[in-house]
């Protein structure tokens, strides 16, 4: 379950925030979700949804193709 | 309230004219040629939610900032920053800029109290400091090298200049008197949309315009949706090598993967190279740009779809911050917009080619050839920069063969006329037409790039170029060939042949370097990337071999060698042997 946050920065600060799907400047408002112990900034829902559903089966540790490297590794 | 069709349309075209007034204004009262004459700049309208309404797009590489910079901007500063007659000014990689030398500015417009929307434009300021005349460093090592960088501010507070702000900038930027005309350009197109908008509104009550750009917005998607849906499902790859960035001779590669399902796009970069230390890298909002043009090439090549940010919600991306198409701190970027992105666009098309082989094409030449340089005018005492592009071949298609001499895949510039360019920089034309042979053979055969060859007329001129594809031409599809080269060469006075600039100045690529001084008499003569063929050479027309030979694009070697077309030179008049084309397309089909 993700959450809203409004990223505080003083005005000297010049760090900025990526999505972390979609790589896109966050500006002001950064939905947080939670993936293995680890807080990600996302856009916003949709962009969590595409991580969740499209990007972690692609390329994540339990993706399809890491599992049939494994396979024919053995 | 409802709107009918014929005021819909009307809302439309008077909101797209004003973009275009907009445009007109930036290019009539601009200083630099790189406005005036290259065209290297696009103004747009936006809502009170930053969302695009209407736009004037010279530039298609600025394509993808537009729908993302202004409301990015709006968005971090917070709409209660600002009040009318404020403009402000940002040309923040990181922020959402296409490279530092593309400034965005907008303006927000108020009818009485009420924000109506905003107006913005994007251009290309032609210098603006950092370690090369011309700001574009090809080795440049991070972003503080290209130049000096602007965080969204204001340079306009309520009718009155910042000067703190002005006075930085013009400290910063090696010819200040051009960025002075250039920035108000930018600003006079600002207030032309100001004035035209409120006549709108007198016109038309704002709220009823509000609903009008809301439902032209739902038009533009259901439309792209429609052609979207139109197309196969399925995932499309692929990948390539980009030969250097400018500080290393290492090549680097870019990998996408493109998912087509229902009336949906997702364009996924994940798995290219990460980050690289030169100025190839290209910045979200640029690959952002690369993808949509490819998108609209496939679905809506006319341009019939309006473009607003309708059209971009069926569009989907992942560019994963860090690599090398979505750069980060302090990561440089000159150079991924002028010549990485077309690259990208011609990458997303390759991929495309599997779904849709007759709508793509093949890779054009993939640069802008950026030729920058400056120095001490001889005439006027003055220093002088300039930001100097060419035109490369673009690909060949089921259609048609690949045009000519394009500024560029993806930026549709003009090129400088001889006279304005001779008339303005200590340089005298020798040389300037397509090169033959460049536009790789195909059934339609790849674009012509140029060649040009410029004779140094002052004491001293301080040249970079950043240019591309010397090592790796750009792909021919379906049976065709690749396309020509680029190459840099220069003869140093006294010297008896022309050599390389790695021969001559031990730089470290042949076609990316920074700060070489040329001398009076220095001749340099470049010849731009050319475009890939589309389809078996050998079905290529004879006669239309026979007009390429006429009109010395091809020559008689080539029409043999690479189409098995055999012409003789008949004097003034080549001469087609139709005979003899037949029997060797026949031997040499059956030898393979």
């Amino acid at each position: 379950m993700g959450r809203w946050v409004e990223i505080q920065r003083s005005w000297h600060d010049t760090a900025v925030t990526n999505c972390a799907l979609c790589g896109r400047l966050v500006p002001r408002r950064v939905w947080l979700v939670e993936f293995n112990g680890q807080e990600l900034p996302f856009c916003n829902e949709e962009c969590e949804g595409m991580y969740r559903d499209y990007w972690l089966p692609k390329y994540g540790p339990n993706a399809e193709s890491a599992t049939d490297a494994a396979a024919s590794d053995s | 309230m409802t709107i009918d069709t014929v005021t819909l349309n009307i809302i439309h075209n008077a909101l797209t004219n004003i973009a275009s007034e907009m445009a007109l204004v930036m290019l009539k009262t601009s200083y630099s040629t790189i406005f005036n004459e290259g065209l290297d700049f696009t103004t747009v309208l936006l809502d009170r939610n930053g969302d695009l309404i209407a736009e004037k797009n010279y530039t298609p590489s600025m394509m993808g900032a537009i729908p993302h910079t202004v409301k990015w901007a709006v968005e971090e500063k917070g709409i209660e920053h600002f009040h009318p007659g404020d403009v402000l000014v940002h040309n923040d990689c990181y922020r959402g800029g296409c490279h530092l030398p593309e400034h965005m500015m907008m303006r927000p417009i108020y009818v009485g109290e009420q924000l109506m929307g905003f107006a913005g434009n994007i251009g290309h300021v032609a210098e603006i400091g950092g370690k090369a005349p011309g700001s574009f460093a090809a080795d440049a090592t991070d972003i503080y090298q290209e130049g000096l960088r602007l965080p969204p501010v204001k340079l306009i507070n309520r009718g009155e200049y910042v000067e703190d702000v002005w006075r930085i900038v013009l400290a910063n930027h090696r010819t200040p008197r051009n960025t002075w005309g250039d920035f108000h350009a930018m600003i006079g197109s600002l207030e032309i949309a100001e004035r035209r908008m409120s006549e709108l509104a007198q016109r038309y009550d704002p709220e009823l315009l509000s609903q009008a750009t809301s439902l032209l917005m739902d038009y533009s998607e259901r439309r792209l949706r429609a052609e979207i849906a139109e197309l196969p499902d399925g995932e499309y790859s692929a990948s390539m090598l980009v030969e250097d960035d400018g500080v290393t001779a290492d090549p680097f590669e870019i990998k996408v993967t493109i998912v087509i399902k229902g009336d949906e796009i997702i364009a996924d970069f994940t798995g290219t190279s990460p980050q690289v230390r030169g100025p190839m890298n290209c910045t979200v909002v640029v690959v952002a740009s690369a993808i949509y043009n490819a998108v609209f090439s496939i679905t809506d090549p006319h341009s019939t779809i309006p473009r607003n940010s309708g059209c971009y919600r069926p569009i989907t991306f992942i560019a994963p911050a860090g690599s090398v198409v979505n750069v980060v701190h302090p990561g440089p970027c000159v150079g991924g917009n002028t010549d990485l992105q077309p690259k990208l666009i011609d990458l997303l098309l390759r991929a495309f080619s599997q779904a849709v082989p007759e709508r793509s094409a093949a890779s054009s030449g993939g640069s802008s050839s950026n030729f920058l340089f400056g120095g001490v005018h001889p005439e006027t005492g003055a220093y002088y920069t300039n930001y100097h592009f060419d035109g490369h071949g673009t690909g060949g298609t089921a259609r048609k063969d690949g045009n000519d001499g394009e500024i560029t895949r993806h930026s549709n510039c003009r090129n400088t006329p001889i006279e304005v360019f001779e008339g303005r920089y200590p340089f005298r034309t020798l040389e300037y037409r397509l090169q033959p042979d460049s536009g790789g053979p195909g059934e339609h055969r790849g674009g012509l790039s140029t060649t040009r060859t410029l004779e140094v007329t002052a004491d001293e001129i301080t040249l970079s170029c950043l240019f591309d594809r010397s090592k790796i031409p750009g792909w021919g599809l379906f049976g065709g060939h690749d396309g020509g080269l680029s190459e840099l060469r220069v003869k140093r006075h006294g010297d008896d042949e022309f050599r390389s600039f790695v021969e001559a100045y031990h730089t470290v690529s042949p076609s990316k370097f920074t700060n070489v001084l040329l001398k009076r008499g220095d001749i340099v003569r470049y010849v731009t990337p050319g475009g890939g063929g589309y389809g078996d050479p050998f079905l290529r027309d004879p006669e239309a071999v026979l007009d390429d030979v006429r009109n010395g694009w091809v020559t008689c070697k080539s029409a043999r060698d690479d189409y098995g077309v055999v012409i003789h030179d008949g004097g003034y008049e080549p001469v087609l042997d139709l005979n003899a084309t037949t029997e060797l397309r026949r031997t040499r089909t059956q030898a393979a």
